[in-house]
């Protein structure tokens, strides 16, 4: 990237971030909530792009992951009596065993092939959830809020629900994933991820081993997926199959489409626009749906490669 | 040398490749011919692993090297610039460059080298490979695929689509590739540009080799040319 680009760039998703840091001392309380939740989802979203985005491996499975962060973290403190951060290192690593285990049976095949076997893994999670109800509270799911112990900043007690814990755990996990994705994607690594995704067997004929490349992404996909869904558990204290839905895997690829796919900031603009669309016109029709699938088909229609990566192509061919 | 001995290849059931057998050696072209759907692209596809080979092998210097993963043939020496270019449009010039040089260790020696060879990639090394021109792209893919330093290079159809001051270009650095003792097995429509590099020619038709031959030998009796092509030489 060049110099210009890289200060550019910098400014841009430096004042987002400084944006985001100082909306919290604004906002109301119920959008003080929303867009710590938004973040919160939005990190799950450059989870998911980094797959998509990067290596171009679209999966319908990643709610598997978001869940599988979320019920370690969870049944961790529940049963193990794990400590907040214990619980959270827990989910780190299960994440990460979970898409090593995923991506070394997924990734044996592609394309088509690959999305149905992802959808298979994710409703089998699912499933094994609601089998095993007896241990993870099944359908009901569990609220973790009275089995968590408090958070000790400079000698001061903060509970996880605390909307400026929240708010800025939400934020923190953002940024780590905007700096960590940054990081990767301006390394060679991230150009041959990228490589890969432009074309995957001319990238082979120059001498890379495309399913480790593809596996690393896959693990690094899953794992800030899986940590995402254990901090959304810890912030808003619940736990529950909802997040283990096929609709919570479609998500992040509809939230990654309409942000634009391959982009940084994408998934946070689309994450951000699908969920204020939905909770303002879920306010006005019970079929909001239909309204929110016909506005998406129009933003489509105005940008093709998503709201960033139009931006990039027409006017700001700088955007990372 | 390059040795490919009594190959046949399949795609699926169908056999494509029938026992084929040719020698590419060290500072020579061997130019390949044949109608489309011969098995031309075929035979590059089958030595660099993309295809498989069901019986006889490709060895380099007499290691065996068919039955290898497509992502260990560049380790051995061998680069290929696929028809089509297929260059990595989102990539800019030098970082198409840089994914070529891993197996030769990211040496700046042989940018420099690739470089020398194609000076007009100079000025474009920022820009996106995919916003160049056609010709400007056959130059990245062919200079991509040298960053490996390659002792033999596959290369099919380079002049496909580029307008002749291009073709010259690349008909010009084939040239100086074989003085640097490069051995390449080129693929080609354009009989004229495939007859002033070659050091040697073979036809095929549907998977066989039919007849190999020389340009010289070509310019006396272009029958060959006529035959498995459909096209005459101009004496």
């Amino acid at each position: 990237m060049r110099k210009k680009s890289l200060f550019y760039s910098l400014m841009l998703h430096g004042g987002i971030l400084i944006i985001l840091f100082l909306l919290q001392f604004i906002l109301p309380a119920y959008h003080h909530s929303s867009v710590s939740k938004i973040m919160i989802l939005a990190s799950y979203a450059i989870g998911y792009n980094f797959l998509l985005g990067y290596t171009g491996l679209m999966s319908l499975g990643h709610a598997m992951f978001f869940s599988a962060g979320m019920y370690s973290m969870g049944l961790g403190i529940y049963y193990l009596d794990l400590s907040p951060m214990n619980g959270l290192i827990f989910s780190f690593l299960f994440s990460i065993l979970v898409s090593m285990i995923f991506g070394s049976f997924a990734l044996r095949t592609s394309g088509v092939s690959f999305l149905i076997v992802t959808l298979m893994f994710g409703q089998t999670f699912y499933l094994s959830i609601l089998y095993f109800s007896e241990f993870t509270f099944g359908h009901d799911g569990f609220s973790l809020g009275k089995y968590l112990e408090p958070l000790f900043i400079f000698g001061k007690e903060y509970l996880f629900s605390d909307p400026g814990i929240r708010y800025n755990f939400a934020l923190l996990l953002l940024l780590i994933y905007v700096l960590i994705t940054t990081f990767i994607m301006l390394s060679p690594l991230g150009r041959i991820l990228i490589a890969i995704r432009e074309n995957e067997s001319r990238t082979q004929l120059l001498g890379y081993n495309v399913f480790y490349y593809k596996f690393f992404a896959l693990v690094v996909s899953g794992t800030f997926s899986g940590v995402a869904g254990a901090m959304h558990g810890l912030l808003f204290s619940y736990i529950g199959t909802t997040f283990a839905e096929i609709h919570h895997s479609i998500s992040p690829l509809l939230w990654t489409l309409l942000g634009g796919v391959g982009t940084l900031m994408g998934p946070l603009l689309g994450t951000g626009i699908m969920y204020y669309l939905i909770d303002f016109i879920s306010e006005i029709t019970k079929n909001y749906l239909l309204i929110v699938g016909l506005v998406l088909i129009l933003m489509i229609i105005w940008f093709p490669m998503g709201i960033m990566g139009t931006v990039r192509k027409k006017w700001f061919k700088w955007l990372p | 040398m390059l040795k490919i001995k009594n190959i046949s290849s399949c795609y699926a059931k169908v056999k494509v490749l029938n026992d084929v057998s040719l020698e590419v050696k060290e500072g020579q072209i061997l130019g390949l011919l044949g109608r489309n759907g011969a098995g031309k692209s075929t035979l590059l596809k089958s030595i660099m692993g993309l295809v498989e080979v069901v019986s006889g092998n490709v060895s380099l210097d007499d290691e065996i090297i068919s039955g290898k993963k497509a992502e260990e043939i560049p380790y051995y020496g061998i680069g290929y610039v696929p028809q089509g270019r297929r260059l990595f449009p989102e990539l800019m010039v030098e970082e198409n460059l840089k994914m070529g040089l891993l197996v030769s260790g990211y040496s700046a020696d042989v940018l420099d080298w690739v470089l020398s060879l194609f000076p007009a990639l100079k000025s474009r090394m920022k820009q996106k490979s995919g916003t160049l021109s056609g010709g400007e792209q056959q130059m990245v893919a062919t200079a991509r695929a040298l960053c490996i330093k390659p002792k033999y290079l596959l290369m099919d159809e380079p002049s496909e689509g580029l307008m002749p001051s291009i073709i010259e270009t690349i008909l010009e650095t084939l040239e100086k590739l074989k003085t640097e003792n490069v051995g390449i097995l080129l693929v080609e429509q354009k009989i004229e540009g495939i007859l002033r590099v070659s050091d040697s020619i073979a036809f095929i038709e549907n998977g066989f080799i039919r007849a190999e031959s020389d340009p010289q030998k070509l310019k006396k009796n272009p029958d060959p040319l006529e035959k498995y092509v459909g096209v005459k030489a101009r004496k």
